[in-house]
């Protein structure tokens, strides 16, 4: 029983630190976007499945699959990229 | 004489070769001296002593070395060459030098450009011009007295109904300058429905032009300010929040709307109920990050207590806050569980000499109070917002019949009843504006995308108190919006809704005297009468909303 323990436990400490280091590739993968134009955005991934402009700050939240992955841009008033992670 | 004269001559000749050849020549002469004698009779000079011959000169023999003098001239004349010839690759020198600073300075001055060429070639990196245009088609099939549905938009009330209408509720022309690095200034006119018309003008004796103000969509400022983001880059966590100063987005209504996502469709709460998106004033705001993840978000203003299309009149002002936070920390903006306080409190927008009348008194400079507590989630295709809202003097007569309201003048005719809603008016304005009053809502909102399609599934449902204080109150009401969004491309999406408001109390009288305890004296004495089906009538309309932009 105390080996099963030791064992769930390293296991679910492995897959936290797994999940930690997707994480952190992720947005770093997803990074890559921010300053670029979201027409750049527009040529590679095509048309979002959701686009809803933010009246505050005058830019978008852009909602995106491409390729079997998940991304969510926000964009500034002046249409550059300000913020990019892939979700899934 | 002459002899003497001659003898000199030679001295001076042989002095002066001796000065010609230089301090050598002692060192030499030390060694080997040629000695010449003159005969002084004759003149002539030997270089052997003899009879009658006296001593001339001692000259050093190799002074009269002519190859060593040669070699010396030689030497010198030389060194004079290797100097001139120097100097000649000085000047060379210095003249490619000054060709090639002539070179330079002819390119550097064919590079210099004016000002306005540099403004024009980055033109397009300081400046850019966006829009946003909403619009509808809206078909009641029950009309009735309620708040405005979206910004500026009204229709007829009770026994109305399939009224439609063609709409376009906004059409920012949103300009934003980015002059130097940090600052942004931004400028949004917007259409809005001018409603009342002027009287008309008479001209001369028998001519009228009549008033064209009443219906038409004119342009007003929307945004107008000045922002600066990099006064907190120092503090890390604070990196990016920003300054803005003017006309600027509330600290609350805007932020809610990117929330929600549904503006084009429907009004958020507060302001479905009263508050204005934008307000004059300052205010500082932004996300507070640690470790690239965002943990709050704030925005904290003082501003007029007029809103953005009236004047201000107070000798106060007005304070809103709104702190948001994310105790797993947000990846991005509204990122996974989030928890929100809204609060805002000001006064009514009347001068300070005002002096208040019977019935209401200084009700119309009462203190305004708005907060809402709010719970909310966001995942990349799923929202969902639960909302509590608590008010004072935040929900007045004007607020609730915004988009359609009872006239107070008109008498009409049902079953051969006249009928008037003057009494009806009368009890609402004792109801709602007797500055003591408390509002409490409760709100759900949320969203959903189908996947893989370009739908998304939408809904709003309110409760609304407007006067807590009101015994079993007819104007409380329910509103809800159900919609389906279609996502046509990044700029365009459209919406087909279904937006309702249920005044849900069962029909009931109210007595004028239970109106009077409001505000004494609204209704005039005796006022022993009642106020008939004193619960407004339900509206139920059907929707197709548009929105562009880019």
């Amino acid at each position: 029983m105390k080996r099963l323990i030791t064992t769930g436990a390293l296991a679910i400490g492995l897959m936290v630190i797994a999940a930690g280091c997707t994480a952190q590739e992720s947005r770093k993968a997803a990074s890559e976007w921010i300053g670029k134009d979201r027409t750049q955005l527009a040529t590679q991934m095509g048309q979002p499945k959701e686009a809803v402009p933010m009246t505050d700050t005058g830019g978008e939240m852009l909602f995106y699959s491409y390729e079997g992955h998940h991304y969510v841009f926000e964009t500034g008033p002046d249409g550059l990229i300000t913020s990019a992670v892939q979700t899934r | 004489m002459k002899v003497r004269k001659f003898r000199l001559a030679i001295a001076a000749a042989l002095g002066a070769t001796l000065l010609a050849l230089g301090p050598t020549a002692p060192a030499r002469a030390q060694s080997a001296m040629l000695k010449l004698y003159v005969d002084p009779a004759t003149g002539q000079v030997f270089t052997k002593p003899g009879k009658g011959r006296t001593l001339l000169t001692e000259v050093p023999a190799a002074a009269l070395d002519t190859s060593a003098i040669e070699q010396r001239v030689e030497q010198k004349t030389q060194a004079q060459l290797d100097a001139n010839k120097q100097q000649v690759s000085q000047l060379v020198q210095q003249n490619a030098q000054l060709e090639l600073s002539n070179a330079n300075l002819e390119r550097q001055m064919a590079e210099i450009k004016p000002a306005w060429r540099s403004y024009i070639d980055n033109f397009q990196d300081k400046f850019r011009v966006g829009t946003l245009v909403y619009g509808d088609y809206r078909m009641y099939t029950h009309t009735g007295f309620q708040p405005q549905e979206l910004t500026q938009i009204n229709n007829p009330g009770p026994q109305n109904n399939i009224f439609n209408s063609f709409d376009i509720t906004r059409t920012y022309l949103n300009f934003y300058f980015f002059p130097t690095d940090g600052w942004t200034a931004r400028i949004t006119p917007n259409i809005y429905r001018t409603i009342g018309g002027g009287t008309a003008d008479t001209v001369g004796n028998g001519t009228s032009y009549s008033s064209n103000l009443d219906g038409n969509l004119g342009f007003r400022l929307k945004y107008g300010y000045l922002e600066y983001n990099k006064l907190f880059n120092g503090i890390e966590p604070l990196k990016g929040d920003a300054v803005q100063m003017g006309q600027i987005p509330n600290a609350f209504v805007s932020w809610e709307e990117d929330l929600y996502g549904f503006r084009y469709v429907n009004l958020t709460p507060w302001n479905y109920y009263s508050l204005s998106s934008s307000q004059v004033g300052l205010a500082v705001n932004g996300p507070i990050k640690f470790n690239e993840l965002q943990y709050a978000d704030y925005n904290i203003g003082v501003y007029d207590n007029a809103s953005f299309h009236a004047q201000e009149q107070t000798n106060t002002k007005q304070v809103m806050s709104r702190i948001s936070a994310y105790p797993f920390g947000a990846k991005w903006r509204f990122d996974g569980l989030g928890v929100t306080w809204f609060f805002d409190y000001g006064y009514g927008n009347v001068a300070p000499d005002t002096v208040g009348v019977k019935p209401f008194y200084q009700a119309p400079e009462a203190h305004i109070m708005r907060q809402s507590i709010l719970a909310h989630y966001t995942a990349e295709n799923w929202g969902i917002i639960g909302e509590f809202d608590y008010g004072h003097n935040a929900f007045s007569s004007g607020n609730l019949f915004s988009g359609s309201g009872p006239s107070t003048t008109t008498t009409f005719t049902i079953d051969k009843t006249a009928f008037s809603y003057a009494n009806f008016n009368t009890m609402t304005t004792a109801f709602l504006n007797n500055g003591r009053t408390v509002q409490q809502g409760f709100d759900l909102m949320g969203h959903y995308h189908i996947p893989k399609t370009p739908f998304t599934a939408f809904g709003l449902w309110s409760l609304w108190h407007p006067n807590t204080n009101v015994q079993s109150d007819p104007l409380d009401f329910q509103r809800w919006v159900v919609g389906v969004q279609y996502q046509v491309n990044e700029y365009l999406r459209f919406a087909i809704d279904n937006q309702n408001i249920n005044y849900y109390r069962g029909q009931t009288n109210v007595s004028q005297q239970y109106a009077n305890s409001f505000a004494p004296g609204v209704f005039k004495k005796p006022a022993s009468g009642t106020i008939l089906d004193a619960v407004p009538v339900d509206t139920h309309s059907f929707w197709i909303n548009m929105e562009f932009s880019y």
